[in-house]
């Protein structure tokens, strides 16, 4: 190396370089700068300064490394739903919304002030002349609702953000792919918390097989699936989301006079490679049960409770399953003994299982009021979340999530971003 | 111990700063510059004044001058008795860590505009962890404040029609209470 020539003198010119603004910082610092901000709620205050802003905080690359690198989303609450429809039923089911407690006052804003209920969305979209003169909620998944109107051939559906207040509408599937005269669809919805783009999953059993369609936000299209072969008719439920699975579990248990055998399945579609799986649960049809995507322990998993002792049931080297871990709630936490003894709380409803975490309800036979729990399995540390309900909430139940990207740009807009290019990597919308 | 080797940077109005090749090279791009063997006369930074290149040198010098002890530190420490040697380095390098931070939570009490131009600095010259003090600082500055106070705290123009902000603020009601 050199010594350099006339030992670095310090001039200190003026002027050299116009005085820099906030525009002067690139998109990418921008967007670091973004990454460090505390929360959602902070991330959405500046979006508001100006359109650069919004656009860059918009961005569902960046909204994905914010979700990697701030842990994964609040939970606000639990939905409760009385128990399913009947036939001759004239009425919606009712819902309930329990918020979960937090110390984040925009969390609890959010909580407050969501529609849950759909009531600004059924007033958004009047409709008139069903049965069920209503809006009913089918599905959901990453905070967004899945709603149709009306029975069968007539039905029509719409993915709801409850907390913004905007709303999908998405176009029927062709009659090609349903059997709209007999038979109801059952529809799974799975929303891509970065994009806040979704997919819709319909399914029907009829006539030997699985038939299905999947639609997407970004062709605004419905595609088919393949057909799955079953011999045996039984009742599907209405579709899940877990991970990259989207599954309907079978109505045994509610049916159990229509159909004798006690025999529960559950279908299982890899939204990712749409392959499809028919499992025969392992335990008693009787038992709660969900689906769960666990990278740990291999992927599809199935976690059951068993009185009070949730189960892992994973899959074994000869497809079989075989229970992985397991854990007596009762043993392990005296705050769930006590509610046995006091309180009759006696059974455990399994609601969903995500990020390391079970959702659960722990509830009785003979009283309205139940207690939710949220166990981390990691941790061992396990969430009570009290339900003082006078009415019986004995339907679908499903925690919500706040979710990763406030929901700052439309689906549409966010496609003519898209659209618009460079600025934004392509491939991060294809998912895989 | 042999003198250090020492590079000349030339900013964009002609300034020219000897620094040691330690603190030159926490910049990636003049790392590259010298492994590549630009280095002849001086390495030019036609992007970087030279108000903010003696800001951001007063940074790497520092840096540098704080790992170069710690490793050295360490070294020490691993020559002497195993069982001591992690507490012993682990102390050395604690009193840096707090020298380093109180150093770097003084050196962003800037103005905006010195901040942009570190921002902008640390960016060109790829400094990661100046990157990253600069972007936290930033980020700071917009925590708890309005899209207002914002706007006001960096000199922005909102280009937002009032309808279009209204939309968007009652979309993320929740954000605002």
């Amino acid at each position: 190396m050199e010594p350099p020539e006339g030992g670095g003198g310090r001039k200190k010119p003026k002027g050299a370089a116009a005085t820099p603004t906030v525009a002067s910082i690139g998109d990418d610092v921008l967007g670091d700068i973004f990454l460090r901000l505390p929360n959602t709620a902070t991330l959405a205050r500046a979006a508001l300064a100006c359109k650069r802003w919004l656009r860059v905080a918009s961005n569902p690359a960046l909204l994905r490394r914010y979700h990697s690198l701030h842990g994964p989303p609040p939970l606000l609450g639990f939905i409760m739903s009385e128990p399913p429809l009947r036939a001759f039923s004239y009425e919606a089911p009712d819902r309930l919304f329990i918020p979960a407690p937090s110390r984040n006052p925009h969390l609890n804003a959010a909580a407050a002030d969501a529609d849950f209920h759909c009531l600004d969305f059924a007033d958004m979209n009047p409709r008139s002349g069903s049965v069920i003169d209503d809006w009913l909620l089918r599905a959901y998944d990453g905070g967004r609702l899945l709603l149709s109107y009306g029975f069968l051939e007539y039905e029509e559906l719409a993915v709801y953000d409850p907390i913004a207040r905007t709303a999908d509408l998405v176009c029927r599937p062709d009659i090609m792919q349903f059997d709209f005269e007999f038979v109801a669809v059952h529809y799974a919805l799975l929303v891509d918390e970065a994009d806040a783009s979704f997919r819709v999953v319909g399914a029907q059993f009829w006539n030997g097989r699985v038939r299905a369609a999947i639609f997407s936000s970004r062709t605004g299209q419905w595609a088919p699936l393949p057909f799955l072969r079953a011999p045996e008719a039984w009742r599907m439920r209405g579709g899940m989301r877990a991970g990259r699975f989207a599954y309907w579990q079978s109505n045994t248990r509610l049916e159990r006079y229509i159909y004798s055998e006690e025999i529960e399945r559950c279908l299982v579609l890899d939204t990712t490679t749409m392959e499809w799986t028919l499992i025969q649960v392992p335990f008693h049809a009787k038992e709660s049960y969900c689906v769960a995507d666990m990278a740990e322990h291999g992927g599809l998993c199935l976690v059951a409770s068993k009185d009070q002792v949730v189960q892992i049931w994973v899959r074994d080297n000869d497809g079989g399953w075989v229970i992985k871990k397991q854990i007596s709630l009762l043993k392990q936490f005296g705050l769930l003994k006590r509610l046995r003894h006091d309180e009759w709380m006696k059974r455990v409803r399994i609601l969903a299982v995500r990020d390391g975490c079970v959702y659960m309800e722990f509830w009785s036979i003979r009283k309205p009021n139940s207690y939710l729990l949220v166990l981390n399995w990691e941790t061992m540390k396990l969430s009570v979340i009290a339900n003082d309900t006078d009415d019986k909430y004995r339907g679908p139940a499903f925690p919500f999530f706040m979710t990763w990207a406030p929901p700052l740009l439309s689906p549409a807009e966010q496609q003519r971003l898209r659209l618009e290019g460079d600025r934004f990597e392509r491939n991060v919308f294809v998912s895989g | 111990m042999a003198s250090p080797a020492m590079v000349t940077l030339i900013s964009s109005d002609d300034a020219r700063f000897e620094v040691t090749e330690a603190a030159a090279t926490m910049s990636q791009t003049i790392r590259h510059m010298i492994e590549d063997g630009c280095t002849d006369g001086g390495i030019p930074l036609p992007n970087v004044p030279a108000r903010t290149l003696a800001k951001v040198l007063e940074y790497c010098n520092k840096h540098a001058a704080a790992t170069a002890a710690e490793s050295s530190a360490a070294g020490g420490a691993a020559a002497g008795s195993d069982s001591g040697s992690s507490s012993s380095a682990d102390s050395a390098g604690k009193d840096d860590g707090v020298d380093l931070a109180s150093f770097d939570k003084a050196f962003v009490e800037v103005d905006t505009d010195t901040l942009y131009d570190l921002l902008l600095a640390a960016n060109y010259l790829d400094v990661k962890t100046l990157l990253d003090l600069c972007c936290q600082k930033v980020a700071d500055m917009i925590r708890g404040k309005t899209p207002e106070q914002i706007r006001q705290t960096f000199g922005i123009k909102n280009d937002f029609s009032p309808e279009e902000e209204e939309k968007i603020r009652k979309e993320n009601q929740w954000a605002f209470e």
